[in-house]
């Protein structure tokens, strides 16, 4: 998705109307993150709340 | 409690006799598997010998109104991985047998002959008589016929043709809510050592029989009430299991970039939504199959399903994560109506779906079928079914397979194959695959709760600090747990909410008078796993085997690109405590 410059991932959350105590997990590419980090393009988030399987 | 030993190759047929707990007393679940087979099976014996035993053990809790408390421990030497073996399932035959007042069915000796046996336990005593009619059937059909004979209210406990056939990838089936052989002792074989007592079905009626009462009846109703509270409040057992079941991993760990695809070749499985957990619901509610459901009275959390065709007609429970991967993702199928059509086929069959899926994924990579091929996947598993040559290949694992079939890429560690998760993705989890006592095993020390999934702390999964630690902390609690009949997933709650752990020693103290504390916990945790490692040593299994694959430490897998980095020498401080 197209989103301005300089866009932290928790921003892109709030965007997404996901309630910031909602998820538990985010990833960056792959990678855990509490979600500061500014967006590059080509970048991959994942935000999930607590799930856990077996 | 007592114990119920059969003895298959007594004079002039089986016989039960039934003992007191003696030494065994206090024991349940894994810690009176691994105690009885530790002390009573040599351990170079044959594992289809008559010196092997199978052991099938309710919980420590089983048989109470306890919640979750319907787990059952079949434990043996593994003709998988030639060392000490505890398989757990779900399902209804545990609290049933604890509620008849047995804590363990032993089923020891050899066979004379090729006699094919039915055992049947009620409140008046054991009754074995040998049926030729149940050769070969698979565990549905043996299902209906023992409907039939014994009414619909009986759990059992059987194998299907798998079993018979002694394939080291045979299961132990239990029945489910409704009669279905849909819960499985899945790992290592249990189901080839059941095959070789001569042993096709247990048929266990309850009839008459009360809950166990606790020793203080207020104290542990009390423990109830906070142990259900806990349950309901923690957002993974009160929410995302009862809605997504255990498949809601499928997207979690694929973000991970752990998502073993292809045999062990890639991290993601970029069709992975197709199979994933929310997928599965959504299809599950559409056809007006069921998306939350329990596998066993007094199950709180409902992780499980029913999973029907586009006809709305019964194909099998919900197909568990694990299944789910190993006959789809690892396979790269991506049809959800053949996954549940390969997981109807083991169950029937009696087969672990971990095994068989690492299994296809190999003979996938012999050439045997495409990978993707989910109509080519079900033909090989019908192959097993049938006993042909290559079924009988097949069944006996990806070790046996990959090596007829001149495959190098096989993933397992002491002969058994790696469940969901790469290592080299999840390194805590690697180094309870490379240690377990159990061969490679998920559940004997889910390091995937901190590395992935933030619960009970975290750990990252991309690097080897902290994961020795996180392993063998995990390796002592769960093997606690094993004992307890409880259902592992009550971990989720009781790694993050101290009340919640406090909840379980307190139902275990009013039950049976005691005063254990959390500390008592782990000291029952590391004691078995203490006797597990000495027999496995003396089996002839050492430090060489507490290793993975070569390939995992070579090979990077996309896309962090990693190898599996935790030295040998911290492998080995593992069990250092």
């Amino acid at each position: 998705m197209e989103i301005p410059d300089g866009t932290t991932i928790r921003e892109l959350l709030s965007r997404l109307n996901i309630p910031p105590e909602a998820p538990k997990v985010i990833f960056l590419n792959g990678v855990h993150t509490q979600g500061g980090e500014i967006l590059k393009a080509g970048d991959r988030v994942g935000a999930f709340p607590p799930v856990a399987g077996g | 409690m007592k114990i119920l030993r059969i003895n298959m190759g007594a004079e002039g047929g089986p016989k039960a006799r039934e003992e007191p707990m003696g030494e065994f007393e206090g024991l349940g679940g894994r810690a009176l598997t691994s105690a009885i087979v530790a002390k009573e099976v040599p351990p170079l014996c044959h594992p289809w010998g008559a010196d092997n035993k199978l052991v099938i053990a309710p919980g420590l809790l089983s048989g109470t109104t306890a919640a979750m408390s319907g787990r059952v421990s079949v434990g043996c030497k593994s003709p998988l991985t030639g060392g000490i073996k505890e398989a757990n399932a779900g399902g209804q035959p545990s609290q049933m047998l604890a509620r008849l007042g047995y804590a363990a069915i032993v089923l020891e000796g050899g066979p004379k002959g090729d006699k094919l046996y039915k055992i049947f336990i009620n409140k008046d005593g054991v009754k074995i008589t040998a049926d030729q009619s149940l050769k070969m059937l698979g565990n549905y059909d043996l299902g209906e016929k023992m409907k039939k004979e014994y009414g619909e209210k009986v759990g059992l406990v059987s194998i299907g043709p798998a079993g018979e056939m002694k394939m080291s990838a045979a299961s132990v089936a239990f029945t489910d809510m409704e009669m279905r052989p849909t819960r499985h002792a899945g790992r290592g074989g249990v189901g080839a050592v059941m095959g070789a007592k001569g042993v096709k079905v247990i048929v266990i009626d309850d009839t008459g029989m009360s809950m166990r009462p606790p020793k203080d009846a207020q104290k542990f109703n009390a423990a109830n009430q906070k142990f259900i509270e806990g349950l309901k409040k923690h957002p993974v057992t009160g929410q995302g299991l009862p809605a997504y079941g255990t498949n809601v991993l499928t997207n979690v760990i694929n973000e991970a970039g752990a998502y073993p695809t292809k045999n062990f070749m890639w991290g993601r499985f970029p069709a992975c939504q197709k199979i994933s957990g929310e997928t599965q619901a959504e299809t599950e509610t559409a056809r007006g199959g069921l998306a939350t459901h329990g596998c066993h009275r007094g199950c709180t959390i409902q992780c499980s399903g029913i999973y029907t065709d586009k006809d709305g007609h019964y194909v099998t429970k919900q197909p568990e994560y694990e299944t789910v991967w190993a006959l789809g993702g690892n396979c790269e199928i991506d049809d959800l109506d053949a996954i549940a059509m390969l997981d109807r086929l083991c169950d029937d069959y009696g087969l672990d779906t971990i095994e068989m899926g690492a299994t296809i994924g190999v003979a996938m990579e012999a050439g045997l079928a495409k990978f993707g091929d989910g109509q080519a996947s079900i033909n090989l598993l019908k192959e097993v079914g049938k006993g042909s040559y290559l079924g009988r290949i097949l069944g006996n694992g990806a070790a046996v397979t990959g090596k007829v079939l001149g495959v190098e890429r096989v993933p397992v560690v002491k002969g058994q194959a790696l469940p969901a998760y790469d290592p080299r993705g999840i390194q805590g989890i690697g180094v309870t695959y490379a240690t377990s006592t159990q061969g490679a095993d998920h559940t004997a020390g889910y390091a995937v709760t901190a590395n992935v999934l933030k619960v009970g702390g975290f750990v990252d999964p991309l690097k080897p600090e902290g994961q020795v630690e996180l392993s063998r902390n995990l390796q002592i609690a769960t093997a606690a747990i094993d004992s307890t009949g409880m259902c592992l997933f009550i971990a989720f709650a009781v790694l993050d909410q101290p009340e919640t752990f406090q909840a379980l020693i307190d139902l275990l103290n009013a039950f049976y008078g005691l005063n254990l504390t959390g500390d008592g916990v782990t000291d029952l945790g590391k004691k078995i796993l203490k006797t597990e490692r000495e027999f496995n040593k003396k089996a002839g299994l050492s430090a060489e085997h507490d290793r993975l694959p070569d390939f995992f430490m070579k090979e990077p897998l996309p896309p962090h690109n990693l190898t599996f980095q935790v030295k040998d020498e911290d492998l080995d401080k593992v069990f250092n405590w």
